[in-house]
């Protein structure tokens, strides 16, 4: 029988470490997309993960449940990136995408063939990686937590402490520039024949891939 | 409204992230049919989402486990003050997302033999540590010295992990296995059995932290070992370019003597042609 978050994390608070290790097999592929997406390190978003679970564990006697356990899990990533960011006084880079070279691509272009149907999928990830860099802070945790995260507007609002308006704008900012990166990369962003038509995209829930 | 959605970006993002109720569906729609830049707007941001899907993160290999540490004196005899009983210690993953240690060392030594083309390097990797000795050298000159100091003193702790893990071993085995069958009563014995099985559980986390352990203790020993030579192949390169600098500026001016002594020799010769020629 699959048990609830709030079952487990009763469990942990009590000592119980399995219960907690299944809170962390559960979770620690989303922590990890959310750290590697926001400072954009391998390694280092691997420590974040491990520190995220690691102060979980220690502070689960005192999560009181005011809030999802996923949240709460957010909530301690995010404060961790923002210090490594802090620390490596830096602005989060994503590792900057090997053996891409967005003129190149542009140039290698033929008359009737689309960037799109150039690029491989791998390519794609690594151009949407690069254009990811053009974001602020703010807008990137915004993008990563809405387009990845599957957070509502509401949820994203709370774990940052600020405004619904404010997630909304940082949002569109985020994504408006880049918008502006990939048809400066040669990517048309409008979007494809079956992809949606006008009816609005549904948001992605988390899933054992991000 | 058409003002409100041109102008406010925060009713388009909530109709594009599908978090509106259904009047504002309506009136989004009804005014992107109407305006052609919300609806070339909208568009596009549908567009970012879907490339945004492809940006996947890479691979890798996590599976972390927290494990409260039973024993901490057992596992750490000279760690100091004994730890909080909520303490938890992490293991790695399995899988390691570094190079293993023998990876590294095949890099290593692929390094070192590409450079010892170059160098004339003998590089040597056995059980007394790396030694890196250059050609250039008449003999070893104490190079091997070195890398065994570390090597032996890195592995003591080594044996005395092993010890430390069989007598834990021989310890926990005869409690794990005789403790049920001497249990007179079966709720004693099924209480025995979870205490057994809990028993060796914790024997082998204290297996995987001392195998841990030793795989951290190898690397350091392994990049100390490597920083070492590294560092006396560089300065054996260093005094062997002064040395050919030395040699190269000897041979520069012996060509110069030699220069001077020919154009000499030339003038002699001349000088008898010309007087030949006079007489």
């Amino acid at each position: 029988m699959t048990c609830t978050d709030e079952e487990l994390v009763a469990r942990s608070a009590r000592g119980d470490a399995d219960s907690f290790n299944q809170l962390i097999t559960r979770w620690e592929r989303p922590i990890y997309a959310l750290a590697y997406r926001v400072i954009g390190h391998e390694e280092d978003a691997r420590d974040v993960c491990q520190e995220t679970f690691l102060r979980a564990f220690r502070g689960i006697a005192a999560f009181k449940g005011q809030a999802k356990f996923s949240s709460w899990l957010y909530r301690i990533a995010l404060n961790l990136c923002r210090d490594w960011i802090r620390r490596e006084r830096r602005t989060p880079v994503v590792q900057p995408p090997e053996g891409v070279d967005l003129t190149e691509l542009a140039s290698e272009r033929g008359p009737a063939e689309s960037v799109e149907d150039l690029v491989s999928r791998q390519d794609m990830s690594r151009l949407v990686a690069r254009a990811m860099r053009s974001l602020s802070e703010e807008q990137r945790t915004a993008v990563v937590l809405k387009e990845y995260q599957g957070l509502t507007f509401q949820e994203i609002a709370d774990l940052l402490g600020c405004p619904l308006s404010t997630v909304k704008t940082r949002l569109y900012q985020g994504l408006t520039l880049l918008r502006r990166q990939l048809e400066a990369a040669g990517i048309h962003s409008g979007v494809r024949a079956g992809d949606g038509g006008l009816t609005p995209v549904a948001a992605p829930r988390p899933s054992s891939d991000i | 409204m058409k003002q409100r959605i041109c102008d406010d970006k925060s009713l388009l993002m909530a109709y594009l992230y599908g978090e509106c109720d259904d009047a504002e569906c309506r009136s989004v729609e009804e005014h992107v049919a109407a305006c052609a830049d919300c609806a070339a707007e909208l568009d596009e941001l549908r567009g970012v989402r879907v490339a945004l899907r492809e940006w996947a993160p890479p691979e890798q290999a996590l599976g972390f486990r927290i494990v409260r540490e039973a024993d901490p004196a057992a596992l750490a005899p000279s760690a100091g003050p004994p730890r909080d009983r909520r303490t938890a210690h992490w293991f790695l993953p399995r899988v390691p997302v570094r190079l293993p240690a023998w990876a590294q060392a095949a890099a290593a030594v692929l390094v070192l033999a590409a450079g010892a083309g170059i160098a004339n390097l003998n590089v040597h990797i056995g059980n007394d540590g790396v030694t890196v000795r250059t050609g250039w050298q008449q003999a070893p000159v104490a190079q091997g010295q070195p890398p065994q100091v570390p090597a032996q003193a890195g592995a003591a702790p080594w044996r005395a992990d092993l010890a430390a893990l069989e007598r834990r071993l021989r310890q926990d085995m005869p409690a794990a296995t005789a403790t049920p069958v001497t249990s007179p009563a079966p709720a004693n014995a099924a209480t025995d059995r979870a205490r057994a099985t809990s028993e060796s559980t914790a024997t082998m986390m204290r297996v995987q932290t001392l195998l841990d352990d030793r795989d951290r203790r190898l690397q350091r020993q392994f990049d100390r070992q490597l920083a070492e030579g590294m560092l006396r192949l560089a300065r054996d390169v260093d005094s062997q370019r002064v040395a050919d600098q030395r040699r190269f500026l000897q041979g520069l001016s012996q060509i110069d003597v030699r220069t001077t002594q020919l154009s000499q020799m030339q003038n002699y010769m001349l000088r008898a042609a010309n007087v030949q020629e006079i007489k």
